[in-house]
């Protein structure tokens, strides 16, 4: 067992998304009679990370590195198995930097009370936010008109310590213009300046730190922004 | 002389007796003389990315115990030291967010001194060096641990804490060490 193999497992753990996967060939009696409920199809590709992909980012000493997709694994949860409960589909990835102690680990899953749950862990720091899919709840808290609601899912708590989470519509990094960009805030040394974004669509973006350090995702200029 | 025995607790070592007076062996009082702390640190990787790590040490002279923790930020690591008397002239533990590891400074127990290091028979070390140079400054007193020894899947290698100055190195698995710097 290789000591890479190791933290990977225990990066796996304390994302908790522990998790046996169930394909649509399972054979299990009791799973065989559930429901399977996909994702919310807002944050189903947690960044898009694929197994082996390179993520290239920067830091704000100017420094350029990647970051390995060592493990991106999407399933059922199997723990519960009783008549009339459903599968609820789950995913987890985990970034592994240059330096191992520089990890990532994301997940999202959901249950009957929220559409999604999104998990990051980045060194000591934990963020997690919750996101629901009634469309009235987001309607009334943002606006009939208001993006959530014509998407159908609204941010409605999250982040570690009343840390909390807002969205904003674009965020741009290096020229590139990032849609649907979730800000999740931590709170965890009493300040609100530890803040990461993510989009369902590019995972990580940018993770900033209340002394103004930084890492954030580093990507060739597309013309006109993306 | 500090060059006494290390026993792993993982090795069956034997606590004493509730009855049995514990003491703290005259070595091992500088890790107490050093004092409280509470800062923040900077270490740089073999690549150049540096990160802030915050430390705190506590030190309770009457009951010859000391406490110490340094935590990472985007690195993950959570250290901790502690230095607590015992029937046997005391022990050092260290426990990481991986691994936990328990060093018995001991005095009547059969070991090496070899190198500079304390050698336990599995080779477990716990090595004292007392002055080394890093980024130009000097530490003495500087504990170094090597959790390897213990035959698990070890993500450090090596991890060097300072008496005075808190962590000061530490040497992960795949080459990769991180170093104090200054700010």
């Amino acid at each position: 067992m290789t000591k890479s193999f190791v933290w990977a497992i225990l990066l796996s753990v304390l994302v908790g998304c522990d998790f046996a996967l169930v394909d649509g060939d399972d054979d299990s009696e009791c799973t065989a009679k559930m429901d399977k409920v996909p994702l919310d199809t807002s944050v189903a590709g947690l960044g898009g990370y694929t197994q082996d992909q390179k993520v290239h980012f920067i830091n704000s000493d100017k420094l350029e590195f990647d970051m390995h997709v060592s493990s991106a694994e999407a399933g059922y949860d199997t723990h519960v198995c009783s008549e009339g409960a459903a599968l609820h589909e789950r995913k987890k990835v985990i970034l592994e930097g240059p330096n191992p102690l520089l990890s990532m680990g994301m997940s999202v899953e959901h249950n009957d009370f929220y559409a999604a749950t999104v998990k990051i862990i980045i060194g000591s720091y934990t963020f997690n936010f919750k996101i629901d899919d009634v469309k009235e709840a987001c309607s009334k808290q943002y606006g009939q008109d208001s993006l959530f609601a014509r998407v159908g899912y609204c941010v409605v708590t999250g982040g570690d310590n009343g840390g909390g989470v807002s969205r904003i519509d674009t965020l741009r990094l290096n020229g590139n213009l990032y849609k649907d960009v979730f800000k999740v805030k931590h709170s965890v040394y009493g300040s609100n300046r530890d803040n990461i974004f993510f989009s369902a669509e590019k995972g990580l973006l940018r993770f900033e730190k209340e002394d103004g350090s930084f890492i954030e995702i580093y990507e060739k200029k597309k013309r006109g922004g993306k | 002389m500090y060059a006494a025995s290390v026993v792993l607790a993982a090795c069956s070592s034997q606590y004493a007796d509730e009855e049995t007076e514990k003491f703290l062996a005259d070595d091992l009082q500088v890790f107490l003389d050093a004092g409280a702390l509470s800062d923040t640190i900077y270490m740089v990787d073999s690549f150049g990315m540096k990160d802030r790590f915050v430390q705190k040490r506590e030190v309770k002279q009457d009951q010859k115990s000391m406490d110490f923790r340094v935590q990472g930020d985007w690195f993950y690591l959570d250290m901790k030291v502690s230095v607590r008397p015992s029937a046997d002239g005391g022990f050092v533990e260290m426990t990481t967010s991986y691994e936990s590891l328990e060093l018995y400074y001991n005095t009547s127990k059969n070991f090496e001194y070899r190198d500079g290091e304390l050698v336990h028979d599995k080779d477990c070390k716990l090595g004292w060096v007392k002055s080394m140079y890093l980024d130009g400054a000097k530490y003495s007193d500087v504990l170094v641990f090597s959790p390897e020894c213990a035959g698990g899947a070890y993500k450090f290698d090596r991890m060097y804490y300072a008496a005075e100055e808190g962590l000061i190195r530490v040497d992960l698995n795949d080459s990769v060490t991180l170093f104090r710097v200054l700010e």
